[in-house]
C-alpha cells in the first residue's frame, strides 16, 4: 500500500485555539520577566516547586515528540511492544527516581554539578556540565515542532523551526523556570487530555478490540498475535535489557534533577514523582495503542496508510470533531514546546552557572550570572537550530545522549550522594568522568566510522572479529560496555588518590 | 470487553482524570500566588528527612 502524508483542514475555532495557545505562552514569559531577582529564581525558581508544579513540569518535560510519534511508530510497526519493551522499564526508574529524589533534594544544591564539583574537584565538574549540555541539546524537538508548523501553517520546515525556536526562547528567556514551570503546567494539561480523549473516542469509533484486531488481520494477511504480544513475538530479553539501557539516563537527568533541586521540600519531589509515574506511563500507553488502531483503520479501509510516524496525527485527525483538533495539535506542540524550554534553561544552566563561572569568573556577581545564564538560552537555541537543519536523520542521537550521561555522571554521582561514608578522592572522580566521557565519545566514533546501520534491528552497529568469532556490537551496548571501566577508574582513584583533596566547590555559590 | 479495552479505558482515565485534578490544584496555589506576589522570594525550605 502506498503511504500518504497526513493533510490537516483546520476550522476557524482550531486556529484560534492554536493560535491562543502560542500567544498565551509568550505571555506568561513576559509576566514572570520582573519576577526574577536572582539565579535562584531565575535558574530554580526560587526553589518554591510545590508538588502540582512539580507534577506538571516533571511529566510534560520528559515527554516530547519523540515518545508521542515514536512510541506509535513502533505500536504501527509492531503492537504492544512499544509500551512493554521500550516503555515499560522507564515506568521502573520513575519509580526509583521517586524514591531517591529526597536525598538529592536534602544536599540544598543548585544542580547536579555542584555535587560533582563539591566531592570532586574542577575537572569533575567541567565533564559533568558538558556531558549535560550534550545530552540537553533540544535537536529533536525543533525537527518535530518544525515539522508541526509546516502541517499546520503550511509554511517551508525551516521555516517552522525557526518561528517554534522563536516562541520558546522569548518565554524561556525572560521568565526562566517560573516561566517554564507554569507553561510546563499548562502543556501538561493539553498534551494529556487531548491525547486521552483521542484514544477513547478512536478506540470506541473503531469498534473496540475484536474490529481492532480484525483491521489488523486484513491489514498483515494474517494472525495479527504478535501485535498483542509483549515481546512483538520476536525480541529476546537479552534485546529488550539492551533498549532498556538507555531509561538508566532517569537516574541522573538534568532536567529531573532541577527540578528537584527547585522543589520547595524533599517530600513534595518524592510525592510529584510517585504522581507522575502512572501518568507517564499512561501517555506511552495510550501512545502505543493509537499507533496500533491507526494500522486497524488501514487495514478496514477506513484511512489510506500513513507515514508510520505520522500515524497517530492521522488516526486522531479522523476521528475527533472540529474544534479538538485545534486543540489536539496544541497538545502536540506543547508535548515539544514543554520539552524545548526545560532543555534550554538546564544547557543555558551547565554553560554559565556549571562551567563559565567556576573556570573563567569565579567572582562573577548574582546580577551577571543571571544575565549571561539568558544569553546562553540564546546559545543553547542557536546549536540546536543548527544541529536541527543539519541532520536529516537523528536515529541514534537519543542513544549518544543517553549514553554519555551514564556513563560520565551515574557511577561518581550516586557515590557522592549515596555513600556518606567513602572516602571520595579527586582523582576518583577525575578518573570515572574522563573515561565515561571520552570512552563514549571513542564508542560512538568507532561504531559510526567502522559500523553500519542495521536495518534488521533500526540501529547501528559494528562487526568485531575476535579470536575467531564475530561479535555484533551495537551502538546501545556503550552503556554497558563503558561503566565497569568507569567503575574500575573510580576505584583506582579512590586507592591511589590524596583522601583530603581541596573540593572543587564554587566559590559563590553560598550567595546564589 | 477484553482486557485490552479495560487498559484503554483505565489509561484514558489516568490521562484525563489525573492531570485535571493536578491542574485544580496548581490553580488554587497559582491564584495564591498571584494575589501575595508570591513568586521571587525563596520560600521557607525543608531539610532533613523526608516523611
Amino acid at each position: 500500500m502506498e503511504e500518504v502524508s497526513v493533510s490537516i483542514a483546520l476550522t476557524w475555532i482550531d486556529w484560534v485555539i492554536i493560535v491562543a495557545y502560542l500567544l498565551g505562552m509568550i505571555y506568561i514569559g513576559l509576566y514572570f520577566q520582573k519576577k526574577n531577582k536572582s539565579f535562584e529564581d531565575y535558574f530554580l525558581a526560587s526553589k518554591g516547586l510545590t508538588m502540582p508544579l512539580l507534577i506538571g513540569t516533571l511529566v510534560s518535560t520528559f515527554f516530547g515528540l519523540d515518545t508521542l510519534f515514536g512510541t506509535s511508530e513502533i505500536g504501527f510497526y509492531e503492537g504492544v511492544t512499544g509500551f512493554f519493551a521500550y516503555a515499560l522499564p522507564y515506568t521502573g526508574m520513575y519509580i526509583i527516581v521517586a524514591c531517591l529524589a529526597p536525598k538529592f533534594r536534602e544536599l540544598n544544591s543548585n544542580t547536579f554539578v555542584d555535587i560533582m564539583g563539591d566531592n570532586y574537584g574542577k575537572f569533575s565538574r567541567v565533564v559533568s556540565a558538558l556531558s549535560s549540555f550534550f545530552y540537553s541539546t533540544n535537536t529533536m524537538e525543533l525537527m518535530g515542532m518544525g515539522f508541526i508548523f509546516a502541517l499546520v501553517f503550511k509554511m517551508p520546515y525551516w521555516l517552522g523551526v525557526l518561528i517554534a525556536a522563536a516562541i520558546v526562547v522569548i518565554y524561556t528567556y525572560t521568565g526562566g523556570l517560573w516561566a517554564v514551570a507554569t507553561t510546563d503546567m499548562i502543556q501538561f494539561l493539553v498534551m494529556t487530555v487531548t491525547l486521552g480523549v483521542a484514544l477513547i473516542l478512536c478506540w470506541v469509533d473503531v469498534g473496540g478490540f475484536h474490529q481492532v484486531q480484525a483491521g489488523i488481520a486484513a491489514y498483515l494477511g494474517e494472525d495479527p498475535w504478535y501485535y498483542f504480544h509483549p515481546s512483538g513475538g520476536y525480541l529476546t530479553a537479552g534485546v529488550i535489557a539492551a533498549y532498556a539501557l538507555t531509561s538508566l539516563a532517569v537516574l541522573c537527568e538534568p532536567a529531573f534533577l532541577q527540578r528537584i533541586f527547585a522543589s520547595r521540600s524533599p517530600k513534595e519531589a518524592r510525592n510529584a514523582l510517585f504522581i507522575g509515574t502512572p501518568i507517564w506511563t499512561a501517555y506511552e500507553f495510550a501512545c502505543c495503542m493509537l499507533g496500533l488502531t491507526a494500522v486497524a483503520v488501514v487495514g478496514l479501509g477506513m484511512m489510506e496508510e500513513p507515514h508510520a510516524n505520522q500515524a497517530l496525527i492521522a488516526v486522531v485527525m479522523k476521528y475527533v470533531p472540529a474544534g479538538f483538533v485545534g486543540l489536539f495539535l496544541a497538545g502536540v506542540l506543547a508535548a515539544a514546546m514543554s520539552t524545548a524550554d526545560s532543555y534550554f534553561l538546564v544547557s543555558s544552566g551547565n554553560l554559565v552557572y556549571d562551567f563559565y563561572r567556576p573556570v573563567f569568573k569565579p567572582d562573577l556577581s548574582d546580577e551577571k550570572l543571571v544575565a549571561y545564564t539568558k544569553r546562553a538560552v540564546l546559545i543553547s537555541a542557536v546549536i540546536s537550530v543548527a544541529l536541527a537543519f543539519y541532520f536529516e536523520r537523528i536515529m541514534g542521537v537519543w542513544v549518544f545522549q543517553a549514553s554519555i550521561i551514564i556513563n560520565t555522571v551515574l557511577i561518581p554521582l550516586y557515590a557522592a550522594v549515596f555513600l556518606k561514608k567513602l572516602k571520595k578522592t579527586k582523582l576518583s572522580g577525575t578518573l570515572a568522568t574522563a573515561v565515561g566521557f571520552f570512552g563514549t565519545i571513542a564508542y560512538y566514533i568507532m561504531i559510526t566510522v567502522a559500523g553500519y546501520f542495521s536495518e534488521d534491528w533500526e540501529t547501528m552497529v559494528m562487526e568485531l572479529n575476535l579470536f575467531g568469532r564475530t561479535y555484533v556490537l551495537w551502538q546501545e551496548y556503550g552503556i554497558f560496555l563503558i561503566p565497569p571501566f568507569v567503575l574500575l577508574a573510580y576505584i583506582i582513584g579512590l586507592i591511589f588518590g590524596k583522601k583530603d583533596d581541596t573540593k572543587g566547590r564554587a566559590p559563590a555559590r553560598e550567595g546564589a | 470487553m477484553t482486557g485490552w479495552d479495560i487498559g484503554v479505558y483505565v489509561a484514558s482515565a489516568v490521562l484525563i482524570i489525573g492531570p485535571l485534578i493536578t491542574f485544580a490544584l496548581y490553580l488554587a496555589e497559582i491564584r495564591r500566588r498571584i494575589k501575595e506576589d508570591d513568586f521571587g522570594a525563596s520560600q521557607p525550605q525543608e531539610t532533613g528527612t523526608a516523611k
